[in-house]
């Protein structure tokens, strides 16, 4: 996978293999002319020294060299490798040989080689360089090594080549007598060659700070021009006067000196002073991304919504404190930790999937969206929760951003809502009714009271008539025998004897009919009821006084632990009513399962919160897991037909819910049943 | 029967099942008067003498606690008893105190109940009507009494005179 640096290098090459094409056309240059014996091509300048034979070939033999360095792959061919390296040693070893003729004295006759060569060596300067260039292109050969050594040897041959051009620029003629010098065209020629030695690897080593963008790069990129054209350029003009008779040595050297000074402490001031602009700008970007960071993180922490970050491999690295509150562990608990270890285990392999999917191909299924899933707390229990997942990328890599909110108690308060409100209208309309069957019950009952009390006369009468029939028989035996046969159509006797229970039963339907319907009308109360300040204990006293006989009856005891509980605000009749239809459910819960050994009711109470938990549990018969959604329905009741109305829990829900509390049950079929009243501790009144 | 002259109520209902079920369990008792609306209620007021009077709240055009409280204004000794199918809380508070009210009664009832709370407005009447008469033969009394002092006051005059 290509790597930034790899890609400055190849970037560099270019220039390089330009630069060693340079070096290798100005040795060919060199020796054609030399070749061709051109008389008018024989120096740049008049009254310069032109290259040498042996120099230009050396320079074919570097300039090859920094051509196939500059050319190939990062890392060459084996063959390529050879000949750079044959090409580099060929050279070193020319100058190294030409040194070494130079210091013995000995004429090994290295000119000698070329054909019809001049007994002219190339100057030792040259000499020197060709083995400092011969040796970094050696060193440079294989790309991998540490580019220091190579570039280190390149910047002292520019020197040295420098001291050469520097000198043509300065002295008009060559002092006779003096050692060869380097000739211009050669000088000129190894500040390209070394250019192109620097420029091999550019992004590394010593020069690479100079094509840097840091502030370091942009210093280095004003002063150095400056800091080498500047002396050259004023070296030059001070002697340009001092030869023109404008003043002398040390004149001149002075003036050199103070515009020396002046022209770098010219740039060194711009430079500081974009630079101080360039740290500036830096502090204030530096400042507005701490001030940035403080808010995101201030923001995290005070966020209500748990937020979880997490890195490409599905790990926690932020975990912030709503997220503590809602899945129970710490962040120090899971940070480095797999995001699995917050979801059901149904959800871990979806998870793996779509996370290796997301990072490998970026399409995103869940993120960006808001869904509803399962959360995993420390305790192991499975919650509702809303997810909305983000991803964004930081140097090169995925992180996920996960904003959770606890859906449970929504989903709870919904479905108490729900539950709130259908009873409400059931309640409505079952008011209705019962005011709609108030009317005809009322006559009905009346009626049957009339039919009651008129049979028995009717009765009272025919008995009367009984009491003649022998003289009726006797007097008129027709009408007697009508009579007889007439009742005995009817089976007079018989209907006599059921009279009474016929009368009986029916009163006691209306009756029933009666009390359901006044049940009924309590489901759609009028008119707010009377708040009143209450302890508990009394209020529980007073429910208990109402079945203290039945209890005492059926051998129940009841234990109440009603202390310490602050006092309630309520309506105390209705609250009371409550605790009532509660006890008696536990009792003909008790009755249902016929504990011999003797029931138990418990009534306990608490403070939760801003609430009170008022708790009756019975040893009864429990509920039926298919029935425990339906007991606070109207209507729905497992009891005998008569025995109960189907309206005593929708009562009691009904006047909980108007308190402002709620109404929960719980049971295990067998053991018994546990109801649990919340009220607020200030009830906002029924509404 | 007792012998006494039966007392008179006057039941008042749009429904007239209901007013002939309350007739017939309490006609050995009482002489009931049947009205369907209030007006037809007044008239027979006027034509009879009314001792208790039982109206349902809920009747189109006047209500219940509208006529008890009409005829508290026309008829004071008549006994007033006000019933109604709606646990109305508001209707109850208006008929205690513009209609003094004697009893109220919600439907449905028992017919225990009726005949209770009726014959306890008979009772309350004849109280009321015994009280009525009391005052009124104290009255007699104290004016006769006042009669024969100013007579025996004559007397001493002329005898002073004397």
């Amino acid at each position: 996978m290509p790597s930034r640096r790899a890609k400055t290098r190849t970037n560099a090459r270019l220039p390089a293999l330009a630069a060693g094409v340079v070096a290798t056309l100005a040795g060919v240059t060199a020796l054609t002319r030399w070749l061709v014996g051109t008389a008018a091509l024989g120096s740049m300048l008049p009254g310069t020294a032109s290259m040498r034979p042996s120099t230009a070939l050396t320079f074919v033999l570097a300039g090859a060299s920094v051509c196939l360095a500059g050319s190939g792959a990062s890392v060459m061919s084996r063959g390529a490798r050879r000949v750079m390296e044959a090409c580099a040693g060929a050279a070193a070893l020319m100058g190294f040989l030409t040194l070494l003729d130079y210091a013995s004295g000995w004429d090994l006759g290295i000119d000698q080689l070329l054909p019809g060569g001049s007994r002219v060596r190339m100057a030792p300067a040259t000499a020197l360089n060709f083995v400092l260039v011969g040796l970094a292109l050696l060193w440079e050969a294989d790309g991998r090594r540490d580019p220091r050594p190579a570039q280190a040897l390149a910047l002292a041959a520019t020197l040295v080549a420098l001291l050469a051009v520097i000198g043509y620029a300065y002295e008009t003629q060559a002092i006779s007598g003096a050692p060869p010098r380097m000739a211009l065209p050669t000088g000129l020629a190894f500040c390209v060659l070394c250019a192109g030695i620097l420029l091999l690897r550019a992004d590394q080593g010593f020069i690479a700070v100079v094509g840097s963008d840091s502030a370091g790069g942009v210093m280095a990129r004003r002063v150095l021009p400056v800091a080498i054209a500047a002396p050259v350029v004023l070296g030059w003009l001070r002697l340009a006067g001092q030869h023109a008779g404008f003043y002398g040595t040390e004149r001149g050297l002075a003036m050199f000196a103070v515009c020396n000074i002046a022209l770098l402490v010219a740039v060194v001031a711009w430079t500081a002073g974009s630079l101080r602009r360039a740290d500036r700008d830096r502090r204030r970007v530096e400042e507005a991304l701490t001030a940035s960071e403080r808010r995101a993180r201030q923001l995290t922490e005070a966020s209500l919504d748990g937020i979880v970050v997490a890195d490409d491999e599905g790990r926690i690295i932020l975990f912030n404190p709503a997220a503590e509150r809602t899945f129970g562990y710490t962040a120090a608990e899971v940070l480095g930790e797999p995001l699995t270890c917050l979801m059901p285990p149904e959800f871990h392999e979806p998870h793996r999937a779509g996370l290796r999917r997301f990072v490998e191909t970026r399409v995103a299924r869940l993120v960006g969206r808001t869904v509803e899933v399962a959360g995993r707390r420390k305790d192991g229990a499975r919650f509702p929760l809303e997810l909305s997942l983000g991803a964004l990328e930081v140097g090169g890599r995925v992180q996920f951003i996960g904003t959770i909110r606890d859906v449970s108690e929504r989903d709870r308060m919904h479905a108490a809502m729900i539950q709130s409100e259908k009873l409400a209208s059931i309640g409505l309309l079952t008011a209705g009714v019962a005011h709609e069957i108030n009317n005809p019950l009322a006559y009905v009952a009346n009626n049957l009271a009339v039919l009651e009390r008129d049979t028995r006369g009717v009765m009272a009468v025919l008995d009367a008539y009984e009491g003649a029939r022998e003289r009726l028989a006797a007097a008129d035996p027709a009408t007697a025998a009508r009579v007889r046969k007439l009742a005995e159509e009817i089976d007079l006797p018989y209907v006599r004897g059921n009279l009474d229970r016929l009368l009986g039963r029916t009163r006691e339907g209306v009756e029933r009919v009666t009390r359901l319907v006044q049940a009924m009308r309590g489901m759609a109360r009028s008119g707010p009821p009377q708040m009143e300040t209450i302890g508990l204990a009394d209020l529980v006293d007073m429910s208990l006084e109402m079945i203290r006989s039945r209890l005492q009856r059926r051998g129940i005891t009841v234990e109440c632990d009603c202390t310490g509980v602050p006092k309630l605000r309520c309506a105390t009749s209705q609250v009371s009513q409550v605790l009532l239809n509660l006890l008696v459910n536990a009792l003909q819960a008790i009755e249902a399962a016929g504990r011999p050994e003797g029931g138990r009711i418990r009534i306990a109470s608490r403070a939760v919160g801003r609430e009170i938990l008022i708790e009756v549990a019975d040893n009864g018969c429990g509920i039926a897991p298919q029935d425990l959604p339906h007991v606070f329905d109207p209507f729905f009741t497992t009891k005998a037909v008569g025995d109960g109305t189907g309206l005593g829990l929708s009562i009691t829900h009904g006047i909980v819910a108007g308190h402002g509390g709620r109404l929960e049950v719980s049971s295990e079929p067998g053991k018994g049943s546990c109801f649990r009243v919340f009220l607020p501790l200030s009830s906002g009144g029924a509404s | 029967m007792t012998g006494l002259p039966r007392h008179c109520l006057l039941v008042v209902d749009d429904e007239p099942d209901v007013c002939d079920s309350v007739h017939d369990l309490l006609r050995l008792e009482f002489e009931v008067l049947k009205a369907r609306s209030a007006d037809e209620g007044y008239r027979l007021m006027q034509e009879n003498e009314v001792h208790i009077i039982m109206t349902d709240q809920r009747m189109p055009k006047v209500s219940g606690v509208e006529l008890l409280t009409n005829v508290r204004a026309r008829y004071p000794h008549a006994v007033r008893i006000l019933f109604t199918g709606y646990a109305d809380v508001e209707a109850v508070i208006a008929a205690i105190n513009q209609g003094r009210i004697f009893r109220f009664l919600s439907k449905p009832w028992q017919p225990e109940e009726i005949e209770g709370a009726v014959r306890e407005a008979a009772a309350e009447y004849d109280r009321l009507v015994q009280q009525a008469e009391e005052g009124e033969r104290l009255r007699a009394e104290i004016a006769q009494l006042r009669d024969r002092l100013s007579a025996l006051e004559e007397e001493v005059r002329l005898l002073r005179a004397q």
